[in-house]
């Protein structure tokens, strides 16, 4: 059970920094800690900054450092106009693929 | 180091530097590029700082940094969501990151083999001495020169060329543990590269040897040399530039180019689109030549005529570094053919 839903959240993860950065930027510690809000999606670091470097590299996110009171720089990231696109495209089929999951494990509701 | 963090005492920054580097090297095994590594350990910087900040109490302590550090993952954990959140043509051998994280060290074969390009030039200087001296016959202090100095001199070139191909292949097996590639990839072209060149110059000067019909061509003294040199370079430069991106490529990868973003992808297409016009705008000074070559002095058409090789060299250099764009493609082809053909034409 522990290997499914770490499976799970690890595929799901992508779509959820994404999912948070859709808003507004928002620098690498802080998404952590909002996705660390959301219940069943405790995910640590070294899940998020390597997938925001890649998002990054594929021009879906940009970087913007600031400095920061409390220690070095902040690097805020930020959906490109492709990141928008790609988010809803993958919100789509999230929603899409999530209704059918539902359908085959609760039955189709009439 | 961050500026905003030289507070934190040495021995506190040296436990969070050894953390960040752990992480480096973990994701350097996975083949991530340093651009990428260094955004991960640099958000991961400004995480511990800012945990650290979250303690208060003023100034942080070795129980707070290491307080932080427990809550933090393990630098390994890097390895595996390396391999898990990389799209699918990425085949990563993370396998090898489960090696034991050891202090990296430059390696010592490719410091070796690097030793064998001065060591050449020593034993030419050597044998350039012993045959000035003068004597009846050679004396003992020169038999005692071609027997050590000699083989060891003309073994140089092999011993480089055999450490670096060597040195290359353990700084690649090492998982981060051992860096110096580009001395290793030194060390493996340096003398093979040397003797490509020589095979250039001795096929220019073949070439040339019956003069060329273009009285200007010849009258101008800086055109053979040129064209001697830039083949050299182009020849050189491609051979190195395929050689990097191949040792460079994370192990397990099946094509060099396999992971290819979007933004490489865009800036392949500049490269390709600067190609085209320069190709192009090397027309101008080619047509001149083409068109105008008796009115035009030696020294005019010459210049004229250098402008356009050049222009076409720059355009096949940038074509070929866009390859896969259809453009660049273009661009390459037609450069060679009309640089290759200019000679033709003039020979």
């Amino acid at each position: 059970m522990r290997t499914w839903v770490a499976q799970l959240r690890k595929g799901l993860v992508e779509l959820c920094v994404m999912g948070v950065l859709r808003d507004g930027e928002a620098y690498g510690y802080e998404i952590l800690q909002r996705m660390g809000k959301a219940e069943g999606l405790a995910i640590t670091e070294s899940t998020v900054y390597p997938i925001l470097a890649r998002l990054a590299n594929e021009g879906l996110v940009t970087v913007r450092v600031a400095p920061s009171p409390s220690g070095p720089p902040r690097r805020y990231y930020q959906l490109t106009p492709v990141g928008h696109t790609r988010l809803l495209e993958m919100g789509a089929y999230w929603k899409e693929i999530s209704t059918a999951v539902n359908n085959l494990v609760e039955g189709e509701k009439k | 180091m961050n500026e905003e963090t030289k507070d934190l005492g040495s021995e506190l920054r040296r436990r969070i530097d050894a953390y960040l580097d752990a992480i480096d090297r973990v994701l350097s095994a996975s083949g991530m590029n340093r651009s990428e590594r260094r955004n991960i350990t640099d958000d991961v910087e400004t995480q511990i700082q800012e945990m650290l900040a979250a303690r208060g109490g003023g100034a942080p302590t070795r129980a707070d940094v290491e307080a932080v550090l427990a809550e933090l993952d393990l630098p390994e954990a890097y390895a595996s969501v390396r391999a898990e959140t990389s799209g699918p043509q990425r085949t990563t051998d993370v396998s090898s990151t489960a090696l034991p994280l050891g202090p990296r060290r430059f390696s010592r074969t490719a410091i070796v083999g690097a030793l064998g390009a001065p060591l050449l030039l020593i034993c030419f200087f050597l044998i350039f001495l012993a045959r000035q001296v003068r004597a009846p016959g050679p004396a003992w202090w020169q038999y005692v020169l071609m027997i050590t100095v000699l083989p060891v001199g003309l073994a140089a070139p092999f011993g480089t060329t055999i450490l670096g191909i060597i040195s290359i292949s353990q700084i690649r097996r090492s998982a981060g543990r051992l860096y110096g590639l580009g001395l290793a990839l030194f060390d493996a072209l340096l003398f093979p590269l040397l003797a490509l060149d020589k095979l250039i110059l001795a096929g220019w000067l073949a070439a040339f040897q019956d003069g060329a019909s273009a009285p200007w061509f010849v009258a101008s003294p800086f055109v053979i040399p040129f064209w001697t040199i830039v083949c050299c370079a182009i020849v050189d430069g491609i051979i190195i530039y395929w050689a990097w991106r191949a040792v460079t490529a994370p192990p397990g990868r099946c094509q060099p180019g396999a992971e290819e973003t979007q933004a490489a992808i865009q800036k392949r297409a500049g490269l390709a689109k600067i190609a085209l016009c320069v190709c192009l705008g090397g027309l101008v000074p080619g047509g001149l030549v083409a068109g105008q070559a008796r009115i035009l002095s030696p020294d005019a058409a010459g210049m004229a005529y250098l402008l356009f090789v050049g222009c076409q060299i720059a355009a096949f250099v940038l074509g070929v570094m866009s390859w896969k764009d259809s453009l660049g493609k273009a661009a390459g082809v037609v450069s060679a053919v009309l640089a290759v053909g200019s000679l033709f034409l003039i020979l």
